[in-house]
């Protein structure tokens, strides 16, 4: 224990000076606690917060994923909604065609965006910044198109009518009265794991090797970082990380359809990252349950106005200004990234 | 014999910086490279150090032939390099610098990461040691928590050499490491300079600072245009008019040095 406290030294204080440790417990708590009241009275949180919440945890496990790429290497995908396809495309097929397990096809999904990730990956070798985009956009095209011209794979509508996955011989989804409550729990222990491997991961051999080969590529060479293979390895981390979120999208939408690649939801987790601080555990996930959680709210103000259009896509565009301009390494990002910014 | 070249040549398109190198250097020795800018030196090490391999020629470090081994894998084999622009890994603490360094002494992999192995902790124990050793060695320890592009000018030099030096090398590049130093840094890094020799550390120097380069180096090689055109001692490289009509200029700038 006292050597873990030493190691975590640089990342303790997550809310209200709790370490990583005690935030797992506490949340861990305050979920049960949501989801035992869902059951015992009813409607006592709408099904929609539910839903919302969910989505946070979804999305978060997609902005951690991404954060190998983004934040700690330091590049840019436009294309991480491929990962969240190709695990949620796996798990459908999975599940409908060979009666397999959820459970198993989580670690398929894994490996096969793993494996998609190595052609991506040796074939942005050389290149960054506007050109690593556009492979990143195209390599995330071809899958949109391949999955929509395929009509095993459902074709434009997608495959529909996913079983739900069993807990001990019960459905997750009757775990909780309005069955979003085993999901929530699900996601959240995901999100949790894959904290943990980050903050492993940073302070590790690999994660300075990361590191270095962000900050500078030919000193990374110079100190016997082999930047090929560790490019490769950050981009296959990514990928399974998301591919684990699509797997649990498949089955919580219970249907899949050629949009989960569409490049908006790639767009979408990328500003997770940006938006939250980039190489910030914490900054990821609030990053993106904030995302999650503002649209949402802003498409409530239509009604409390009474306006005739919703007005929330201006000011979601005008908040990501303003938070941009205010704060450029993220809300919860570390502040030299802003000096860096300038300097470039 | 601890390196060796054999008629290097590196050609960029029709441009030949560097034409039929023969170059080795002692184990313990301190090698000078010198001349104008442009000349190739740079090149030289780029091509030692496997960044840019030679077009034709061979390298042979330790009796093996590098020539066409990759940058990462030289390192490994005992040979550090520093740069002439600075190259740290700005945004990272000094002391993350070296741990970075160690890279190659490491071998844990993600697995050991995570269940924070027994191998993890002992590395993590050795990274901490050389952060101490190395940085005490250039005399920046005290600056362990700063980010490395904050630090002032001469200290980024000093820890580049401190850098090179957890990679646990045999052979040292040191390219300009006084370039930007007021003449107190100089002294001192003529000072860490002596000190690696006295530990047994082969070192190669490229350097305009004649007044140092007349100090410490035990043989000067010239390079103008992308060729060797002189290679002697101190004295003699001074003597030499073809250095003098190149380099030096017909001002006396190293006698009374060496």
């Amino acid at each position: 224990m006292e050597s873990k406290k030493k190691a975590s030294a640089h990342k303790t204080d997550w809310f209200f000076g709790l370490n990583g440790t005690a935030t797992f417990f506490v949340s861990l708590v305050l979920i049960l606690v949501v989801c035992y009241i869902n059951n015992t009275i009813k409607n006592a949180v709408p099904t929609y917060f539910q839903h919302v919440i969910v989505n946070c945890l979804l999305n978060a496990v997609l902005a951690l994923g991404l954060n190998f790429i983004s934040g700690y290497l330091g590049q840019t995908s436009l294309g991480h909604a491929v990962f969240f396809g190709i695990g949620a495309y796996t798990t459908a097929c999975l599940l409908k065609y060979t009666g397999l397990n959820f459970w198993v096809s989580i670690p398929v999904g894994m490996i096969a965006a793993a494996l998609a990730a190595v052609p991506l990956a040796l074939s942005s070798l050389r290149v960054k910044g506007q050109f690593l985009i556009v492979i990143t956009y195209a390599f995330c095209e071809i899958f949109r198109y391949i999955c929509i011209n395929t009509p095993a794979l459902g074709g434009n509508g997608g495959l529909a009518g996913i079983q739900s996955p069993l807990v001990f011989g019960t459905k997750i989804t009757k775990i909780a009265a309005t069955n979003k409550g085993g999901y929530m729990i699900l996601l959240f222990l995901m999100v949790s794991a894959v904290s943990y491997f980050t903050w492993r991961v940073e302070r590790s051999r690999t994660g300075y090797a990361f590191h270095a080969i962000r900050e500078d590529e030919i000193a990374a060479r110079a100190m016997g970082i082999n930047i090929k293979y560790f490019k490769v390895l950050a981009m296959m981390i990514s990928a399974t990380i998301c591919a684990m979120a699509g797997s649990v999208q498949a089955a919580f939408a219970t249907m899949v359809s050629p949009e989960l690649f569409s490049s908006a939801k790639s767009i979408q987790i990328l500003t997770f990252v940006v938006i939250g601080g980039r190489m910030s555990i914490k900054g990821v996930i609030l990053g993106a349950a904030l995302l999650t959680i503002l649209p949402e709210f802003l498409h409530s103000i239509k009604d409390m106005f009474s306006m005739s259009f919703d007005p929330w896509t201006i000011l979601y565009g005008i908040l990501l200004v303003v938070m941009m301009r205010v704060r450029p390494q993220g809300f919860w990002g570390k502040k030299d990234v802003e000096a860096e910014e300038e300097e470039a | 014999m601890l390196l060796e070249t054999q008629k290097i040549v590196k050609a960029f398109g029709g441009l030949m910086a560097n034409h039929e190198i023969d170059f080795h250097i002692d184990e313990g020795e301190i090698v000078a490279v010198i001349g104008p800018n442009g000349s190739g030196k740079t090149t030289f090490y780029n091509v030692i150090t496997g960044i840019t391999p030679a077009t034709s020629g061979r390298v042979i470090f330790r009796g093996k032939d590098i020539t066409r081994i990759s940058p990462e894998k030289i390192t490994s084999m005992g040979m550090a390099r520093t740069f002439q622009n600075i190259r740290l890994f700005g945004n990272m603490t000094v002391a993350d610098n070296i741990v970075i360094a160690r890279h190659c002494r490491r071998n844990t992999g993600l697995f050991d990461a995570l269940i924070h192995s027994g191998r993890q902790k002992k590395e993590e124990a050795e990274a901490e040691e050389a952060v101490r050793k190395c940085l005490d060695y250039v005399g920046i320890y005290d600056k362990r928590n700063w980010k490395a592009k904050n630090l002032p000018y001469g200290m980024q030099r000093k820890l580049e050499i401190a850098r090179a030096l957890a990679t646990e090398p045999s052979l040292i590049l040191l390219d300009e490491p006084a370039a930007g130093m007021n003449p107190r840094e100089k002294e001192e890094l003529m000072e860490i300079i002596r000190r690696l020799k006295e530990d047994k550390y082969t070192i190669i120097l490229i350097e305009h600072a004649m007044r140092m380069v007349m100090n410490i180096a035990e043989r000067i090689v010239v390079f103008d245009h992308g060729q060797k055109i002189a290679e002697g001692l101190p004295r003699e490289i001074c003597d030499n008019p073809i250095v003098i009509e190149s380099y030096l200029g017909k001002e006396d700038v190293c006698h009374g040095y060496a």
